[in-house]
């Protein structure tokens, strides 16, 4: 498993809301992801993403884009 | 409470109020039990232990509730029962997930984690997503938690020395106000711990308060530790521990667990004999959380 995998099998179990946990499919009703976290500790680097959207059209964490950050900069300065 | 009072100033300067205020709820709000029905026990407990005798709330924070719920005309417990029970017909169940792979299972054998919060959605905390780093000037490891503003402490979080910190709920019996508040509980771990040795003395030197499964991976060990906590108590596992692979739903006394090497996770249950029996929810197979643990078992074994 690399990162990506990691960000995957995370948001495989989030609680999108719809019966497949496997897809985001725009079925989200009873959806509670909120914020969904992969980390590579050993190179200081996340993957984070949250629920978007409002209340008509909202999208859990796991189903929105996951954001790349390098940590490095701002934890090692 | 330095943190608190600067935030309120900060926000003073420019115009808003309460700012300290709204990070405060946040803390005590992080450690209501997952089920709102639940919060009658801690509720409660902090309302009316010592009560009977005295009158009075045992603690300052349990007069502070009475006080308030008074001024609301909750004058009474069973008014205060009442209100909880409308809130809890009103709220989601809160329910979070954690992960850690390492070893033969991940590239280069570096530990990988991860960590879900389910919670109340939709309510337009989204719009306030935020990243803080923390540089603590008096000493300790620079950290970042990963949530909302308002959130004083991690949800979840990295610190400098590469460690990761996770959360997911954990209905137990045994709660209490009366602990370090986890929230900031984690930034703290994440301040003073080096790697999974050090946070398991860090951890052991406060208590727990309401019951939580939290994780904590470790760049320096190239592992991942879960802990199983409750008021008083918290029990530690690594990868394939065995009271993970025997237990069985108290019920039923169907087997609902599956740990391998490498890898370590959990959902809203526990494997620890006492935290399996003040466990407050279902451990049946077919519940919500045994469900989700063997999803991640089984992506695990996908991976293979």
């Amino acid at each position: 498993m690399g990162p990506a995998d990691l960000v995957n099998a995370t948001a495989i179990v989030g609680q999108k809301g719809g019966k497949d946990w496997m897809s985001c499919d725009g079925v989200y009703d009873g959806g509670s992801n909120v914020l969904s976290v992969a980390f590579d500790p050993s190179n200081l680097e996340i993957y984070a993403a949250w629920e978007s959207g409002p209340k008509g059209n909202w999208a859990p964490a796991a189903c929105s884009d996951y954001l790349h950050i390098d940590m490095k900069p701002f934890l090692l300065h | 409470m330095d943190e608190l009072r600067g935030v309120e100033a900060g926000a003073q300067s420019i115009g808003v109020t309460g700012a300290g205020k709204c990070m405060s709820r946040g803390n005590v709000l992080a450690n209501f039990p997952g089920d709102m029905g639940d919060l009658l026990i801690v509720l409660t407990d902090e309302l009316y232990n010592g009560t009977k005798a005295t009158g009075e709330a045992a603690t300052p924070a349990g007069r502070m509730l009475l006080e308030s719920a008074a001024r609301a005309g909750f004058n009474s417990e069973a008014k205060v029962r009442g209100w909880v029970a409308k809130m809890a017909s009103q709220m989601q169940g809160h329910h979070c997930s954690m992960i850690g792979a390492w070893g033969p299972r991940t590239e280069g054998g570096r530990v990988l984690t991860g960590r879900n919060l389910d919670w109340e959605s939709r309510t337009g905390i989204d719009e306030h997503k935020l990243i803080v780093v923390y540089h603590p000037p008096e000493g300790g490891h620079a950290h970042a938690t990963i949530g909302f503003s308002t959130v004083q402490g991690a949800l979840t979080g990295m610190s400098s020395e590469g460690l990761t910190v996770h959360e997911a709920n954990l209905e137990e019996s045994s709660e209490t106000f009366r602990g370090f508040p986890w929230l900031l509980r984690l930034r703290y771990l994440m301040e003073h711990a080096e790697d999974l040795a050090s946070a398991r003395a860090v951890w052991e030197a406060t208590n727990n308060t309401v019951g939580f499964n939290h994780g904590v991976g470790s760049a320096k060990d190239q592992s991942f530790m879960a802990l199983e906590t409750e008021a008083w108590y918290t029990a530690y596992f690594g990868a394939n521990d065995p009271r993970e692979a025997k237990a069985v739903d108290p019920k039923s006394g169907k087997p609902i667990g599956g740990p391998m090497p490498n890898a370590l996770w959990r959902t809203n249950h526990g494997y620890d004999p006492k935290i399996q029996q003040d466990f407050m929810w279902s451990q049946s197979p077919t519940s919500n959380t045994v469900f989700r643990y063997m999803l991640i078992r089984q992506t695990l074994l996908d991976y293979e």
